[in-house]
């Protein structure tokens, strides 16, 4: 009863639509729980055939998700000569007041799961990141009409949000079965955060008086941000200049920032038909004191235009500026305007709680029907919602699913997997038209990889044992119905 | 099953290949990806002002006062020394402004402009301006002048003298356009137009002069930005 509820909890909690970026796969792979993907996000799931799984970069795959409430098309276009170009009167026709993308890759470097005390321990190291980005309608609006037309004389951009997450994640985890029906897993994650941004309020104005002659230009907004890189710092404490040499080696070397996290998870099964799995995940947070700031913009400026008084009068009379130097100095007001300021100062990021949960129904051996849920909590969430069929072949599965983003987007997924004797391959998406046009798809996702297996047997292909080369008993075998 | 699942796997990897030759992915390689070039976007945008007077646009007081032939007044100054100047200097052209740097360019470039003069004249002569764009290193080698209507002198005829508005917009043609994106410079220069307003001995140096200049015009991104 309570799967049921929980259950029903988060189908009404997906009907409002979020903004946080998450990791999420697609919910189809959660049927099978010795799939090493589904096994990274449920520390519940392990193998049962005592196999050793290992896998590593450059094998492991990855998992990327793009998701947003417009197409790239809408703002990337192809002119003439198929040049692709960024079109902001094509975006602003297909825009929707607030506009939004998100982008997540998950990238196993190294996983490895072994048999161990009745159950299964499991490591792995990951790096994450995520991106998030706002832009409002009016803002796009500017960008295609400038500040000539009446209603873009004064002009503000609202909120635009950009916020992103680069971490890497060493998990170690335990799973064992605790009776015959319930495994149980918990996996402890030490984090260390690469790169972080996070914007709050952050929003331009410019303001054009009736005449013309008086331009005010402002920017507001706060932000916590950390970067791998050194920060040159003005006198006014602005951005110089970012020290990016060696930028990828510095990101890949950025240890100075830990985090911890706790999942857990459980599966549930007592009787060959019905399968339960939960999990809930992420639940801790990355302490950032390695190179972060507080940023703050909240600056305006009335241009109103190159003072010919300075340039025409005799430089001996009072208030006569050089004219080199007054046109640096105009500019240079303008640029404080878009150059926020950074003190530096340590913050706690908690993590987006990230939950699962998974029912799949065994119709035959052949054929499995599921229903996951997955859900990411911040300030709001995202919630992917999938419906899945599986064909089962001995070592060969092909799935089909239908996923539902919040509501803002519905897709048709699919993919396929193989097990063999000495690897494991699968694929996985939630939108299959992605493949052909990614660029015309709000949403789409890809999950793949290869894990090797040690001491694994393939799976006895079931037509060896095909019921049509021989006769079924009609009675039971070993014991007789009792009234 | 008739169908083995090796012929299925060899469909599906047809499958997948055929859909996978066919995929339009090219969009995706962000080093060719600009801003659309037929996008033109309008700004109105300041581009000179200042609160001016009378003998500013007499004479680069930078240079000395040329010893004219013909009749002589007194430039009155209110809170320093008057200056005796030829009355041809107040009506002959003179560079008021020679070097103006003009560094407006990016990563944009101007399509169409249209430049408003906005003038409010307290003197008691019309004023004329004239601007040229130039390249720093290539003094004498200005770009076509770009000249509005005179500025109409303020109404003597009444007490208190009224200062007399006058809008007056250029749009530019392609050869000034090119010279006012490529030119790094601006040069200015001006003198009053004599409509017959008797001098004295004296004139006042100090009648308010406010001159804006706006820009009116398209930009669109540069291809090769």
């Amino acid at each position: 009863m309570c799967y049921h509820i929980l259950f029903l909890f988060q189908l009404l909690i997906l009907l409002v639509p979020g903004k946080v970026a998450v990791s999420q796969i697609n919910g189809s792979v959660f049927i099978k729980p010795d799939n090493f993907y589904a096994q990274l996000y449920n520390p519940a799931y392990f193998r049962t055939d005592e196999a050793v799984a290992f896998t590593f970069v450059g094998l492991s795959g990855a998992s990327f998700i793009n998701q947003g409430n417009f197409e790239i098309a809408d703002v990337i276009t192809l002119n003439a000569n198929n040049d692709p170009r960024v079109d902001f009167p094509n975006f602003y026709e297909a825009s929707k007041q607030r506009n939004y993308i998100r982008q997540d890759l998950t990238l196993p470097i190294l996983f490895a799961m072994v048999p161990f005390k009745n159950g299964y321990a499991s490591f792995f190291y990951n790096e994450n990141l995520s991106a998030y980005s706002l832009i409002h309608q009016d803002a796009i609006a500017f960008l295609s009409n400038g500040n000539i037309p009446d209603d873009y004389r004064n002009f503000d951009s609202e909120e635009i949000k950009l916020a992103g997450i680069g971490y890497r994640e060493f998990a170690f985890g335990y799973g064992k079965p605790l009776n015959n029906f319930l495994n149980a897993g918990v996996r402890i994650k030490l984090l260390f955060g690469a790169a972080q941004a996070d914007s709050k309020y952050w929003s331009y104005g410019v303001k054009t008086s009736p005449d013309g002659e008086i331009i005010t230009l402002s920017s507001l907004g706060t932000a916590r941000m950390m970067l791998p890189v050194p920060v040159n710092l003005r006198e006014n404490n602005s951005i110089q200049s970012l020290d990016s040499e060696n930028a990828i080696a510095k990101y890949f070397g950025e240890y100075g920032n830990p985090g911890f996290a706790v999942d857990l998870g459980f599966s549930y099964q007592n009787n060959e038909r019905h399968f339960f799995s939960g999990a809930l995940r992420d639940f801790g947070f990355i302490r950032f004191g390695s190179n972060s700031y507080d940023v703050t913009q909240n600056d305006s400026f009335d241009f109103i235009g190159f003072d010919l008084l300075n340039a025409i009068r005799y430089p001996e009379e009072p208030d006569y500026t050089n004219s080199n130097e007054l046109v640096k100095l105009i500019k240079d007001e303008i640029r404080e305007v878009y150059q926020p300021t950074l003190e530096k100062r340590k913050y706690t990021y908690m993590m987006p709680v990230k939950t699962l949960l998974h029912y799949h129904y065994q119709h035959s051996t052949r054929h499995i029907f599921a229903a996951t849920s997955q859900m990411s909590f911040s300030k709001n969430y995202y919630s992917v919602f999938t419906l899945s069929a599986l064909q089962n072949w001995a070592n060969f599965q092909i799935f089909e699913n239908l996923s539902i983003h919040n509501l803002n987007d519905l897709t048709i997924g699919g993919g396929l997997r193989y097990v063999g004797t000495h690897a494991e391959i699968f694929a996985a998406t939630d939108n299959l038209i992605a493949f052909y046009h990614p660029a015309e798809n709000k949403t789409f996702s890809i999950s793949f990889g290869v894990c090797f297996l040690l001491n694994h047997k393939k799976t006895v292909n079931e037509e060896k044992f095909s019921p049509r080369k021989g006769k079924i008993s009609p009675y039971l075998p070993f014991y007789e119905e009792k009234r | 099953m008739s169908f083995k699942i090796r012929n299925i796997i060899v469909l599906i990897i047809l499958l997948v290949s055929g859909v996978f030759n066919s995929c339009i992915m090219d969009e995706f390689r962000m080093n060719d990806i600009s801003v659309n070039e037929d996008l033109e976007i309008g700004i109105i945008t300041p581009l000179f002002s200042g609160n001016l007077e009378f003998r500013d646009f007499i004479h680069d007081w930078k240079k000395p006062v040329p010893d004219l032939p013909g009749p002589k007044v007194v430039l009155d100054y209110t809170d320093s020394t008057d200056v005796t100047i030829p009355v041809e200097m107040i009506f002959d052209e003179s560079v008021v402004i020679d070097s103006f740097p003009f560094l407006i360019q990016g990563s944009y470039e101007f399509v169409s402009v249209e430049l408003t003069f906005r003038v409010e004249n307290s003197s008691p002569y019309p004023l004329n301006l004239k601007l040229n764009f130039y390249e720093k290193k290539e003094w004498g080698n200005f770009g076509p002048d770009i000249q509005p209507a005179p500025f109409a002198a303020a109404d003597f005829s009444q007490f208190p003298v009224q200062p007399e508005i006058t809008i007056n917009k250029v749009e530019l043609t392609q050869d000034q356009l090119i010279w006012f994106k490529e030119g790094k410079c601006v040069l200015l220069r001006a003198w009053y137009h004599n409509n017959g307003y008797l001098l004295g001995d004296t004139i006042s140096a100090q009648f308010p002069i406010k001159v804006s200049i706006i820009l009116i015009g398209k930009v669109k991104a540069k291809q090769d930005a």
